[in-house]
């Protein structure tokens, strides 16, 4: 493989979902995600922030294709996901793996953590023989930071730190190239939240990782991430290096963003300029005409309203969906 | 707090043994309370007293359950003659055809309640978790066999297939297992959303394990406890076609002949109908004392 080239691309996905409408009405679309396109290069971590009802989990498993998108392409080292069969999706599986947001909810109640670590190998390495599978598990649970001890041991008796690092070690196991993380950390204790980003960072370099980083928390974001890719409605608002973006958020929503992250000096937290932005994430129903934004947006304009802002490059990797991210102040 | 060293070092020690320190299971946890719940644990013995007494008591006794005693019809029951339940109409001892009577009706309902289990199980289990048209279909068709008599069904296999006691219990669970399709269907929609699921598919698991490595493992809380209610059920409803004459024949027996038969007699001879009618109690009451006590054990609310 050409090293310049981007391991995961995704290009122009959407996704609507369908729900029906009044008895005789129909049915309404919600467009969760549209025109959604970016690149991930190997070894990378991209991060996808936003609010809740933005669309950042529906990407994730888009890409995954956990759920079907409606258009567009999703590539892995140059393959064609959206081209596979089920079987070929299946064996596919093996190079892209998820976390998920609720640690022990992920894990199978009726499973001991042997079993559920041993689950992927089961699958693409059957020629294993019990003894080798077993070896391979206490492995990589030595890897992730439990006691080989836990392996008879059932989900329900662990906290909710150390049930995220099971699942972990599942996702890991099989030596996947892509790992989506959909929010993983946000259902934990501060105190715990570092040690998994830590540990996720640390095996980000052990295993070569590439990441899709899902979550709402900036201040974690900072920390792991490569790029930040900032969604709104299902549309990408910015796209950035992670240093231009925090230092240089180009596109409104993102400085709202930006501005309502906690900051831990309460000194600086005084002086800082709030923006605080109107009313409440439109229904993706119904989303307002032109820019999706304008109806919160500070700065919004006639121009707003009659035509759709397109993500435009302003310079080397930064884009912004914005007329006026230029001009804006 | 560990004060001892002593114990700090036994308890190291033990750690580093590694696999001393097992698991405990959901069952084995449901199990125990299972065993804490009075009701349960007394009915427990109860069904296990009544099934060892329905498969070895008839080797026990002097009297076997077809052979008439000529020198007592309609003999009441006296611990004298060795006949401690009396003797019926035709001079057969009332104790060996209760037990015998026993023995067929727990046949019925195990091998009913299996049929039902497995089929509506795995039925369930796939309409639910694969869904959307396939869902309908399959849905559709175990409406359309609720509405259909079961009675009817049970007429036609006996046509087709001849008068077999086996084929009448397959036939029995071949009818329960909608009410159990439809209570597995409706738990696996709710676990199908769960992430879990949502984890071995992105393990790449495929369709089948799932359904039988993970949807099925999950159902067993519902599935016992719809099961244990289904027993009586089905005991009754193997006596209701043996009324008809569609059930067990003679001389071979079940405890619903048995009561039906004694209760065309119940004025005269009232331990035809008693000693029957208490086993058949004392067998529903436990199932149903060990299926509350199962739901229970099973409730996650109650961990």
């Amino acid at each position: 493989m050409k090293k310049d080239k981007a391991l995961l691309e995704v290009s122009n996905l959407s996704k609507e979902f369908f729900i029906p409408g009044s008895l005789f009405g129909g049915m309404q679309t919600i467009s969760a995600l549209s025109d959604v396109s970016f690149n991930v290069d190997r070894g990378k971590t991209l991060a996808i922030v936003g609010e809740s009802g933005s669309g950042k989990s529906t990407l994730g498993r888009c890409i995954l294709r956990l759920l079907e998108p409606s258009g567009g392409d999703v590539r892995l080292a140059q393959k064609n996901l959206g081209a596979l069969d089920s079987e070929a999706l299946r064996m596919q599986r093996r190079e892209m793996q998820i976390i998920f947001q609720d640690p022990i909810a992920s894990l199978d109640p009726r499973m001991t953590v042997g079993q559920i670590i041993a689950e992927p190998l089961t699958i693409f390495e059957k020629q294993l023989s019990k003894a080798e599978r077993s070896e391979k598990v206490r492995a990589i649970m030595t890897t992730v930071g439990l006691t080989p001890e836990m392996f008879n041991r059932y989900p329900h008796e662990f906290s909710g730190g150390q049930a995220q690092r099971i699942g972990i070690a599942r996702a890991l196991v099989s030596r996947p190239d892509l790992l989506v993380c959909d929010e993983p950390v946000s259902a934990l204790d501060v105190s715990i939240q570092a040690q998994i980003i830590n540990l996720l960072i640390g095996l980000k370099q052990q295993f070569a990782l590439t990441m899709l980083f899902i979550s709402h928390d900036l201040s974690v974001v900072r920390h792991i991430a490569d790029h930040v890719l900032v969604l709104y409605l299902g549309r990408v608002m910015e796209i950035a290096p992670k240093g231009q973006l925090f230092t240089n958020p180009m596109h409104p929503y993102t400085r709202a963003l930006l501005s309502a992250a906690p900051v831990p000096n309460p000194k600086l937290a005084r002086e800082r300029e709030r923006i605080k932005l109107k009313g409440d994430v439109p229904s993706p129903l119904n989303p307002p005409s032109g820019c999706v934004f304008r109806t919160r947006c500070p700065f919004s304009r006639h121009e707003c309203a009659a035509t759709r802002p397109q993500l435009r490059p302003l310079d080397g990797e930064h884009s912004v969906a914005c007329h006026f991210a230029e001009s804006l102040e | 707090m560990i004060f001892s060293t002593e114990k700090r070092k036994a308890l190291a020690a033990a750690f580093e043994k590694g696999d001393a320190v097992a698991g405990r299971s959901l069952t084995a946890d449901a199990w125990r309370r299972l065993l804490r719940n009075r009701a349960a644990f007394v009915s427990l013995w109860v069904l296990g007293a009544l099934i060892l007494l329905a498969l070895f008591g008839p080797f026990i006794l002097p009297y076997d359950h077809e052979t008439p005693d000529w020198a007592a019809f309609r003999a009441p029951p006296s611990i004298e003659s060795g006949h401690y339940f009396g003797t019926d109409q035709n001079g057969r001892d009332v104790l060996a055809r209760t037990l015998f009577g026993t023995r067929i009706s727990l046949l019925v309902a195990v091998i009913a309640t299996a049929v039902s289990v497995i089929i509506g199980v795995l039925y369930g289990a796939t309409a639910g978790y694969i869904g959307g048209r396939l869902d309908a279909v399959m849905m559709r068709f175990v409406d359309i066999m609720y509405a259909l008599p079961y009675i009817l069904f049970v007429i036609l296999l006996m046509v087709i297939f001849g008068r077999n006691v086996i084929l009448l219990f397959i036939g029995i669970g071949a009818v329960e297992w909608l009410t159990m399709a439809r209570i597995v269907r409706g738990q696996t929609l709710s676990l199908r959303e769960r992430e879990f699921i949502e984890a071995a598919r992105a393990a790449g698991q495929t369709t089948a394990r799932i359904i039988t490595r993970h949807i099925t493992p999950n159902l067993i809380g519902p599935v016992i406890i719809y099961a244990t209610l289904t027993v009586p059920e089905i005991i009754i409803t193997e006596s209701f076609l043996s009324y008809l004459g569609f059930g067990v024949q003679e001389p071979l027996t079940s405890l619903g002949t048995l009561i039906s038969e004694g209760a065309d007699v119940m004025e005269v001879m009232p331990w035809l109908l008693f000693f029957p009618a208490l086993f058949l109690v004392l067998f529903l009451l436990s199932l149903s004392f060990i299926g509350d006590g199962l739901r229970d054990a099973f409730d996650p609310k109650d961990r």
